[in-house]
C-alpha cells in the first residue's frame, strides 16, 4: 500500500489546488470475534484491510464487490459511522479521524449517506417534513420554522416530488419515491459528498433508472461527489467515473470506468464482469465461472486473497501478498501477473 | 413438441378488506416438454402468484377463481389436496428465491432431501441416504457424504441453493418451477447456479418455468418469454423476438431502462410513474397511464392479446 500513498502524495504535491475532496489511505476495520463467558477476543474479522482511494469534487467513485467484500463497511468507516481500526481519512485535507465529536458533527454536514433500503431507513412515525427538517435542526441551519419549511418544499421539488405531500408519512410513498425522500434528506444540509450505499438495489429496473437519472442531475447541478457502492456492475459502470473493485476487504483493482470494462486486469474483475448476465439472447458469452465460495474474512487465505479461486494462480500467489501497482496511467491493480 | 403444462384463463384473487381483488387476471400460457419458459415482470406483476397458483400453494386468503391448469392429462385446479400432494415435489418441483429461509434449520440436509424420496418413492434407510449423497454430488456439492449430515446453517447461500435444487431433483420432476432462484446470490455464484440448472435441464429433458425480474437471466436461460404487467400477460413470444423486436411499450421501456455493460450512455431511459395498485386497476389498458403512445382508445377498453406473428402476441392497440 506504500505505493499508492506515494502516488497519491505525488499527485497532491503536483497540483495542490486540485486536491481531491476525499482521500482515504490504508483504511482498516477489524471486528473482534468474542467467545466465552468473559467475551475474550479470539480473532478478528478483517472486513476492510487496507483500502486506499480518492474522490474529486463532482466525481463519482464506484465501489463494487460481492457480499462480504467490505464495500459497505468502507463506506460507513469513511463517515465514521463505524469507527475505523486504522488509516487516514482526509476530507478537504483534514484528517477526520483526529476530530472530536463536536467537530465531527459539524463535518458530517458536508458528508451524507443514502441507504439501501428505503423502507427501513425512514422513520415511519415521522412525516416527510419531519424527516427533512431533522438534519436542519441538528445542524442549526435555519433560525425560523418558516425558513425550514421553505427549504423542505424546495428539497421536494429538487428530487421530483410534490411539496403538497410533505405532511404525509413514508408508508404512503412507493419504494422509488421513498428513495427520493432519502436523497432529499441527504441534500438537506448541502453536503459536498454523498455516500450512496446500494441506493437502487431494492428498486425495480424501471424505477431504478429514474433514481439513477436523478442522482446524475443532482451531481451536475450541485457539483456533488459520490461514493457509489453497489454489487450491480452495470449500474456502477453507468454512473461512475472511476471504479474500485474489492475482494475480501482489499481493493484489487482501481481504474477509470471505461478501462475497467474494456480491459479488466485482475482475474477477479474479469470473472465478475463475465458473470453479469447480458440482456441479449444472441450475445457471445465467454464466461469465467469461479469455483467455490468467498473465504471467511476471519481466516483470509495467505498471499493473494483471491488465489484459491483464481484460474491463473502461480506459486508466488499462495505466499506473497501482491503489491498495489499502477500498470497504466490511473489503472491500479494488485496482482502478481502484472509484477 | 408436446405441451406439458397449459394454463388457460387463470384468475387468482386475494381477499382484502374491500373484497376479493384479482392479483392475476385471465393469464394463459403453455410450456412444452424440455422447454424453458421465462416469466418476467416487476414487483407485484403477479409472476409469483402465477407459480403459487400452479402449485396450489396460495395463502389462506388467496383462491383460484376461474381458469384451468392442465398438467399432462390432469386439471390441477380440480385436483383434491391429497392428489395435489402427489404432484408436488414429484411431477412438479419448485425452488424458491431465499435459500436461507426455504430450508428447515432444525433438520439435517440429508433428511430434507430424503423426505420426498420417502413420500413419493417409498425409499428408506441406506438406499435413501445413498440417493441423497448421489443428488448432492449431482448438484456439485463437495464432500457430499459429510454434508448430508450437516445442518443448513453450515452452508453458504450458493451451497444452500444447490441443496434446494438437489431436493427438487430428487424425484426426477417433469417440470421445475424456479421462482427468482438466483436473486439473493452474488453474480459469480449466480453464474454457477444458472450453469448447473442449464446442465440439469439438458440432461433430464426437463421443462422449466423460470420466474425472474432480471432480463439478463431471461436472455441467457429461456426459449420463450411471458412478460407480465399488473396481473396481466402483456407480451409473449420467442426470446429472440422479444429482445430483438419488442412490441409492447412496457417491454420496450423495460429493456431500455437497464444499464448495459457495453454502452456508454449519459442518461437512461425510464418509464415514468408507477404500477397501479391492484385495488384500483384502470378499466382499459393497465399500462396506459405510463405509456407515451396512449390514446383515449387505450383508456376505454383492454386491447386484449393480439397476434403479432405465429407464436408471438402482445396486448396493445398498436399491433
Amino acid at each position: 500500500m506504500a505505493d499508492v500513498q506515494t502516488v497519491e502524495q505525488g499527485k497532491i504535491a503536483a497540483d495542490k489546488e486540485k486536491m481531491p475532496l476525499l482521500v482515504v489511505r490504508d483504511l482498516k476495520k477489524h471486528f473482534p470475534i468474542k467467545r466465552g463467558l468473559i467475551q475474550r477476543t479470539v480473532g478478528h474479522v478483517r472486513a476492510v484491510d487496507g483500502v486506499s482511494l480518492s474522490v474529486d469534487t463532482g466525481e463519482t467513485f464506484g465501489l463494487v464487490g460481492e457480499s462480504g467484500c467490505g464495500k459497505s463497511t468502507t463506506g460507513r468507516s469513511i463517515l465514521r459511522l463505524i469507527e475505523p481500526t486504522a488509516g487516514e481519512i482526509l476530507f478537504e485535507g483534514r484528517d477526520i479521524r483526529k476530530m472530536g465529536s463536536a467537530e465531527m458533527r459539524r463535518m458530517r454536514r458536508k458528508m451524507q449517506i443514502v441507504f439501501q433500503d428505503p423502507y427501513a431507513s425512514l422513520n415511519p412515525r415521522y412525516t416527510v417534513r419531519q424527516v427533512l427538517e431533522e438534519p436542519m435542526l441538528i445542524h442549526n441551519l435555519f433560525s425560523t420554522a418558516a425558513e425550514r419549511k421553505k427549504r423542505a418544499s424546495q428539497l421536494m421539488e429538487i428530487v421530483g416530488l410534490s411539496p403538497s405531500r410533505l405532511d404525509r408519512y413514508p408508508h404512503e410513498f412507493s419504494g422509488g419515491q421513498r428513495q427520493r425522500i432519502g436523497i432529499a434528506r441527504a441534500l438537506a444540509v448541502d453536503p459536498k459528498l454523498i455516500i450512496a450505499d446500494e441506493p437502487v438495489s431494492a428498486l425495480d429496473v424501471s424505477v431504478q433508472s429514474q433514481v439513477l437519472n436523478l442522482l446524475d442531475d443532482l451531481q451536475k447541478e450541485l457539483g456533488l461527489a459520490y461514493v457509489f457502492i453497489a454489487h450491480d456492475l452495470s449500474v456502477v459502470k453507468h454512473i461512475s467515473d472511476r471504479i474500485g473493485v474489492m475482494y475480501l476487504g482489499r481493493m484489487v483493482e482501481l481504474s477509470p470506468a471505461d478501462a475497467l470494462y474494456s480491459e479488466p486486469l485482475h482475474p477477479y474483475s474479469q470473472a465478475l464482469l463475465s458473470a453479469v448476465p447480458v440482456p441479449d439472447p444472441e450475445a457471445k458469452r465467454d464466461r469465467i465461472i469461479l469455483q467455490g465460495d468467498l473465504p471467511s474474512p476471519s481466516k483470509p487465505p495467505t498471499g493473494c486473497p483471491f488465489h484459491p479461486r483464481c484460474k491463473d494462480a502461480k506459486d508466488i500467489c499462495k505466499t506473497v501478498v501482491p503489491t498495489w501497482e499502477e500498470i497504466r496511467p490511473d489503472h491500479f491493480v494488485a496482482c502478481h501477473l502484472y509484477s | 413438441m408436446s405441451t406439458i403444462l397449459s394454463v388457460e384463463h387463470l384468475t387468482t384473487s386475494f381477499g382484502t378488506t374491500s373484497g376479493y381483488v384479482p392479483a392475476i387476471d385471465d393469464v394463459s400460457f403453455h410450456i412444452d416438454k424440455g422447454e424453458t419458459l421465462g416469466i418476467v415482470g416487476e414487483s407485484g406483476c403477479g409472476k409469483s402468484v402465477t407459480s403459487l397458483s400452479i402449485m396450489k400453494l396460495l395463502t389462506a386468503n388467496g383462491k383460484i377463481q376461474s381458469g384451468s391448469i392442465q398438467f399432462e392429462d390432469r386439471d390441477l385446479v380440480k385436483l383434491s389436496e391429497a392428489d395435489m400432494r402427489k404432484v408436488r415435489g414429484n411431477d412438479i418441483a419448485m425452488i424458491f428465491q431465499e435459500p436461507m429461509t426455504s430450508l428447515n434449520p432444525v433438520h439435517k440436509i440429508g433428511k430434507q432431501i430424503t423426505e420426498s424420496l420417502r413420500i413419493h418413492k417409498g425409499m428408506r434407510g441406506p438406499a435413501a441416504r445413498a440417493r441423497a449423497i448421489e443428488l448432492l454430488n449431482l448438484v456439485g456439492i463437495p464432500r457430499a457424504a459429510e454434508i448430508v449430515d450437516e445442518y443448513p446453517h453450515r452452508l453458504s447461500g450458493g451451497m444452500r441453493q444447490r441443496v434446494m435444487i438437489a431436493i427438487a431433483m430428487a424425484c426426477d420432476p417433469k417440470l421445475l418451477i424456479a421462482d427468482e432462484p438466483t436473486t439473493a446470490l452474488d453474480v459469480t455464484i449466480q453464474a454457477q447456479i444458472l450453469d448447473l440448472m442449464r446442465k440439469l435441464k439438458a440432461e433430464r429433458q426437463m421443462a422449466m418455468m423460470l420466474i425472474t425480474h432480471d432480463l439478463g437471466v431471461v436472455a441467457e436461460m429461456c426459449d420463450r418469454v411471458v412478460v407480465m404487467y399488473a396481473g396481466k400477460v402483456v407480451e409473449q413470444g420467442n426470446v429472440r423476438d422479444i429482445f430483438r423486436n419488442p412490441t409492447h411499450p412496457y417491454t420496450i421501456g423495460l429493456l431500455n431502462s437497464i444499464p448495459k455493460l457495453d454502452e456508454r450512455k449519459t442518461r437512461l431511459d425510464s418509464i415514468p410513474g408507477a404500477v397501479p395498485s391492484i385495488e384500483n386497476m384502470p378499466a382499459g389498458c393497465r399500462f396506459a397511464a405510463r405509456c407515451e403512445h396512449a390514446t383515449q382508445r387505450c383508456a376505454d377498453a383492454d386491447p386484449g392479446l393480439r397476434d403479432v406473428s405465429g407464436d408471438y402476441q402482445a396486448r396493445c392497440v398498436l399491433v
